[in-house]
């Protein structure tokens, strides 16, 4: 009885557990964490591995990111949180369009 | 096609004739069971083949069942032997009814027989698919993985279509259409090539993608090499033909090969198998394109200023609502949808900055 007690509860975490690591993926929660291991790189590779590791999409205008490095990110952000933390030292701003997809622009 | 492969089919095709003329028809003459009698007797490969194929059929229900337990030789062997039963084979009756034969043993034999046709029909069916060239093709939007059988592994884009020829001393790939990333398994004795319009790429134990478009075809190396020569000869390749090394890049336009580019992302090449599009300083107008390939809401930027216009990014092959969306952001720029689901994307270039 005890044995499959937990084999349900099991299941039930891992479900969960399933169901969070899905959630960045989602439509409604951008302020579900994403975690992060990029090195200070310049911007469009760190960018594109931002891309990589999130699953969000990314875009700019080529000449927005030129000459500029990124310090990188290290950890569990937020959308907002992993933007911030890889332009840090740049003027460049970005744009969420929607939960799965990121401009980044210069401000003129 | 051999000899050997033609005659064995020529007795495949005679044995399913003959399985048709006693199971097919809705009443077999005399004149059929002499000719089959004269058929079978001719040679034990005719008795063997009618045995093969009978079996595939699997109409015998026979609880006494001869074949395959008794060796093909052993009932070989005794249809020679008796040559009169053969010649009195009857039909009409179902393997479920109760049939009253001569003997056991004709029975036994008639089932066999049947069985021997059957089978000579599948057979003969598989192995003339086995061994044409084979031709896979996706659809609009379709991705597909095929496992060749030399151990190669191919992954076709949407729209694709190859046609995949493996001899005894060459491979050969026609890519017809679209794009393919070939994975080419190690084999020395036999050299992989892939013709696309008037190219021929050997790979010598590589990764390599192909992409054909209207106006150009691109090739792009990830690991290994790829020799590329130009018409349809199937000669080797000489000694003055370009080599193409990992991240290297050649397009093939109308008047033949530009000049290698060395040292591409070749993760950008690739992403298309992880349904992604990953741009670097590409013109809107044709990521634009790359969308179309995978979305039949068609993207048009009429717009000449917005289509040369760089872009740089990572996408999913099926969101082309985002992209729209980070186009209508763009000061200036109008949306409106068309008849087809699309997209026209225009510039209101007066004075909108």
């Amino acid at each position: 009885m005890n044995a499959q007690i937990a084999r349900t509860a099991c299941y039930a975490l891992v479900a969960c557990l399933t169901v969070a690591g899905f959630s960045v993926g989602t439509e409604e929660d951008q302020h579900a964490a994403i975690n992060l291991r990029i090195a200070a790189q310049p911007l469009d590779d760190a960018l594109q591995e931002f891309s990589r590791q999130s699953g969000v999409q990314i875009v700019f205008f080529s000449n927005v990111s030129a000459g500029i490095r990124s310090p990188g990110a290290n950890g569990s952000y937020t959308l907002n949180g992993a933007l911030e933390a890889l332009l840090a030292g740049s003027e460049l701003s970005f744009r969420i369009i929607n939960p799965r997809t990121v401009q980044v622009f210069r401000n003129e | 096609m051999t000899r050997e492969r033609e005659l064995t089919e020529a007795i495949g095709e005679q044995a399913s004739a003959a399985w048709e003329a006693f199971h097919g028809a809705e009443q077999a003459s005399a004149a059929d069971h002499r000719e089959f009698a004269e058929w079978i007797a001719r040679s034990p490969e005719h008795v063997e083949a009618y045995l093969r194929v009978a079996r595939a059929m699997a109409t015998l229900k026979s609880p006494s069942m001869v074949w395959p337990d008794t060796s093909a030789e052993d009932l070989i062997r005794a249809a020679k032997a008796s040559p009169g039963e053969v010649a009195t084979l009857t039909r009409g009756e179902s393997p479920g009814i109760p049939v009253r034969a001569r003997s056991t043993r004709s029975l036994h034999l008639r089932y066999a027989y049947a069985l021997a046709a059957s089978l000579v029909l599948a057979i003969g069916v598989t192995w003339f698919a086995w061994t044409r060239p084979q031709q896979f093709e996706t659809a609009f939007g379709e991705q597909r993985s095929v496992l060749l059988a030399d151990g190669s592994h191919v992954t076709l884009n949407t729209a694709s279509k190859i046609e995949v020829d493996l001899r005894k001393d060459h491979r050969i790939i026609r890519l017809i259409a679209g794009e393919a990333l070939f994975d080419v398994a190690h084999d020395p004795l036999r050299p992989f090539d892939v013709y696309t319009g008037d190219s021929i790429l050997r790979a010598v134990g590589t990764k390599f993608d192909v992409d054909v478009r209207p106006y150009q075809t691109t090739v792009t190396v990830m690991e290994g090499i790829v020799s590329l020569t130009q018409g349809l000869a199937e000669a080797l390749p000489r000694g003055n033909t370009p080599l193409l090394e990992a991240s290297d890049r050649v397009v093939i336009g109308p008047t033949g090969p530009g000049t290698p580019e060395h040292g591409v992302r070749v993760d950008s090449v690739t992403a298309w198998t992880q349904r992604k599009l990953i741009f670097e300083h590409r013109a809107l107008g044709e990521v634009a394109e790359e969308f179309n390939r995978y979305n039949r809401g068609r993207i048009v930027i009429e717009s000449e200023r917005l289509r040369t216009e760089e872009i740089t990014g990572v996408f999913q092959t099926n969101d082309p609502v985002s992209f729209i969306s980070f186009l209508s952001e763009i000061p200036g720029v109008r949306i409106r949808s068309d008849d087809d689901s699309g997209y026209v994307v225009t510039l209101d270039e007066a004075g909108n900055q």
